[in-house]
């Protein structure tokens, strides 16, 4: 067998093993079902107040909650719900073995550093995958089940009506524009794991840094607005473009290619250090 | 024939040096120790073997093959238990072996089996390692150092934590590893009466520097060590070493003499020629003198 | 002279009276036509034209029971005119109102009659109403002010289906546009500088009337 799958095979059994890994998918689940029953009974007085200026003005027709926009509504936990619960695995997963001893144990082993750190930003991304996936499908299930299917109404830059037969392509390009956006957070948390002996700087770390590039974005800085389309929590939000009624194609190449050079540049990083760093623990 | 190879090894950190300039060499068979008190390098010389820490400068070569950043194949041919064994607590011994098999590229699986049976866990081996007692630890590591069937085991104080029981099955298993298995061996440990016995040649480091390198029992012998003596006629005794102008002490109903070991067999003859009866001989002078010696 | 006087301003208002009441008679026979419909059901097809709301084309079935009751069946979700315009003309039309003659309009290439209605009762929802009547008695535009709603103007297009009703009606109408808060949206980038918020634009419904299924006939 090819090593490198060996070590990919061998990173996925350890995560597998590791009650931590299964807190992510715990958390969604609640989150969707929970958020999902909250709207069950309490959506229509929040959809009313979202709305109440088109009730002035049209007669409604049709149904407004439904799969769709469940689904639209739990993709806004991309940005710092998920990547939160990402950094809970990628985060450890040299930082661990650093702390528990055991990366002192594989480095023994004959396979290149670079291997080594490659097969562990690939469980990384695996991981964030499964936990997308688990994501959109939990919410496409249980939405299903509890509201049916229906018309897309999102209230961005205006309202944009998407049919229901026009919503499937466009989810599939949202969910994997919030992957490639948490593959940078993953890749973050994974380079900052390979500077620290320490499990729980790198978790801290990378959400810290989300939070503080959050608040400042929110917050919108004129100060900082010349930057603020390079840093990278600002395309967290990127996989909305897809719900444009007219995709920007430029706008998401941009946040595509932008992503891109994050993903590889953290990981660079964090694979140069770990092939030069003494292991003293 | 050498197996090991480290010339002018150095490691520079950014405050202090670790280890400076160290030149020895580990043939094959050998059961080597590797001594100096805390902080002399001797972890680090190891780790620099092993490729977890890089040198400064200086050139280490594991058959023949230069130990460098990307050239890892030499580690098929070694294994290490470095500092205190971490295995991955959540897992059993036998998955901690199984995921380091794989590392290993290990295709036998029943070599798991074998090697802990070797160690002696064979029961335990579907119990999780976070329930493990020091020992048994330990043992496990060694058992994951001889899982590839290395040529070289490198172990860096393989009885710490252990009660005296468990160091002597740690030492005998190393014995046995060596003869049984023809397993060449690097050992790095405080415990200096356990490389008296197991280790045929050594090198003592201090400050991250050489200070001795060869055979244990030659080093011993070229030093002097105390012998006492117990005697029925202890002032027949002082006088007749004062006759041959050997220095002595007088200690109870002892007499201290300071002798090469190669000469105690004179000694206790010219005792009885005599007409002097021996009760006791005994060495007193052991590899802790001369390690306090050659560290001061 | 004071006898011409006299005679004079009886012909000015019994010409103003006739002119009234024959304005009146128009309407009332509209809301007659309004009133006679039968029930029925069509395909409808909708498109809406507002400048902050993008959809494509909604399609789906009316149901249509009496002036008062309209309901829809959408493919998906669709926005529709806030008040139908068979129930606004009931309304107007059914209660006691003024009917003034306006100076003729040509609307589409068709000369219109301009009735202008002021309903009696304090109470109506709707302000004014005026109607532009073509020569075939058929309502081509109509507009009304209401208290609540604003003002909306509906222009209806003829072909050939039973009890004069429209194959396609154009409403337009003025829509606010109001920026929603980004913690309801999530739309975190939010409007750019130079986009004007709170700007009130024209908004246009356009429904196609097809596939008339009429009941009780």
């Amino acid at each position: 067998m090819d090593p490198m799958i060996s070590l990919i095979q061998i990173e996925l059994y350890k995560i597998l093993k590791r009650p931590r890994t299964y807190i992510g998918f715990l958390a969604i689940f609640i989150i969707v079902v929970g958020l999902q029953m909250a709207m069950y009974f309490e959506g229509e007085s929040l959809v009313t107040m979202g709305i109440q200026n088109l009730k002035n003005d049209f007669r409604l027709e049709g149904g407004i909650i439904n799969v769709n926009l469940m689904t639209y509504i739990l993709m806004n936990s991309l940005i710092i719900h998920i990547p939160i619960l990402i950094c809970l695995v990628t985060g450890d997963l040299i930082a661990g073995e650093a702390s528990s001893g055991t990366l002192r144990l594989i480095l023994q082993r004959p396979h290149s550093r670079s291997k080594i750190y490659l097969s562990k930003i690939i469980t990384g991304f695996v991981y964030s995958t499964a936990l997308i996936l688990f994501m959109g499908l939990t919410t496409y299930l249980s939405g299903l089940l509890l509201f049916g299917n229906g018309d897309l109404i999102v209230l961005r830059r205006g309202v944009n009506v998407f049919s229901a037969d026009d919503v499937f392509w466009r989810f599939t390009g949202a969910f994997s524009m919030g992957l490639l956006s948490m593959i940078v957070v993953a890749s973050l948390s994974l380079m900052i794991s390979s500077f620290v002996r320490n499990a729980i700087v790198p978790i801290v770390g990378t959400i810290s840094v989300i939070i503080v590039l959050n608040i400042i974005f929110t917050l919108g800085a004129n100060f900082f607005e010349p930057i603020l389309p390079y840093v990278f929590t600002t395309h967290f939000i990127k996989w909305q473009y897809f719900f444009d009624f007219d995709l920007n194609y430029n706008a998401i190449y941009k946040a595509i290619g932008i992503q891109l050079a994050y993903i590889i540049t953290f990981n660079a990083i964090g694979l140069i250090h770990f092939k030069n760093k003494d292991i003293l623990s | 024939m050498s197996l090991l190879i480290s010339t002018n090894l150095t490691k520079k950190f950014s405050d202090f040096t670790a280890v400076n300039d160290l030149t020895f060499n580990v043939n094959r068979g050998d059961v080597y120790g590797f001594l100096g008190p805390n902080g002399a390098g001797k972890s680090t010389s190891l780790r620099m073997v092993l490729g977890l820490i890089h040198p400064t400068s200086g050139t280490v070569k594991v058959n023949n093959q230069t130990v460098n950043k990307t050239n890892r194949n030499y580690l098929s041919s070694i294994g290490a238990l470095i500092e205190r064994p971490d295995f991955y607590t959540n897992l059993s011994a036998y998955d901690n072996l199984k995921i380091l098999a794989k590392f290993s590229n290990l295709k036998n699986k029943k070599r798991i089996n074998e090697v802990l049976e070797e160690v002696g866990l064979l029961k335990k081996a579907n119990v999780k390692v976070g329930s493990f007692s020091q020992g048994m630890k330990q043992r496990l590591g060694i058992a994951q150092a001889l899982l590839h069937q290395p040529e070289l085991i490198i172990l860096d104080e393989p009885s710490n934590g252990l009660d005296p029981q468990g160091q002597i099955d740690m030492r005998k298993l190393i014995q046995r590893i060596n003869s049984d298995l023809g397993i060449t061996i690097i050992i790095s440990s405080h415990i200096l009466s356990e490389i008296e016995q197991i280790a045929n040649r050594m090198i003592v480091i201090n400050n991250g520097e050489k200070i001795v390198e060869g055979d244990v029992k030659q080093l011993m012998n070229s030093e002097q060590m105390k012998v006492r003596i117990k005697v029925n006629q202890l002032n027949s005794l002082k006088e007749l070493l004062k006759t041959k102008a050997l220095s002595f002490d007088t200690y109870d109903e002892f007499v201290i003499v300071k002798l090469k070991e190669n000469e105690i067999s004179s000694l206790v003859n010219l005792i009885t020629d005599n007409n002097i009866s021996v009760q006791e001989v005994r060495q007193l002078r052991t590899l802790e003198e001369l390690f306090l010696k050659w560290t001061q | 002279m004071k006898i011409y006087l006299l005679f004079f301003w009886l012909l000015i208002s019994s010409s103003l009276i006739g002119q009234s009441d024959s304005a009146k008679s128009v309407m009332l026979s509209i809301l007659n036509s309004i009133e006679k419909t039968p029930a029925y059901e069509c395909d409808v097809k909708i498109i809406l034209d507002v400048k902050f709301i993008k959809m494509k084309e909604r399609f789906g079935r009316m149901f249509y029971t009496s002036s008062n009751k309209v309901d829809y069946k959408i493919k998906g979700f669709a926005f529709l005119p806030k008040k139908e315009l068979t129930s606004s003309s009931s309304e107007l039309l059914k209660k006691d109102f003024i009917a003034i003659s306006m100076p003729y309009q040509t609307i589409r290439e068709q000369k219109c009659s301009v009735i202008k209605v002021i309903p009696m009762d304090l109470e109506s929802t709707i302000v004014t109403g005026q109607f532009w009547i073509n020569n075939k008695n058929q309502i081509s535009r109509m507009t009304f002010i209401t208290k609540e709603n604003g003002a909306f103007t509906a222009d209806l297009f003829y072909g050939n289906i039973k009890f004069d009703l429209p194959k396609k009606l154009i409403v337009s109408f003025n829509v606010k546009d109001q920026k929603l808060p980004a913690l309801i949206t999530g739309d975190l980038e939010g409007y750019s500088s130079d986009e004007s918020f709170e700007e009130v634009s024209k908004g246009i419904i356009e429904i196609n009337y097809s596939n008339h299924l009429f009941k009780n006939l």
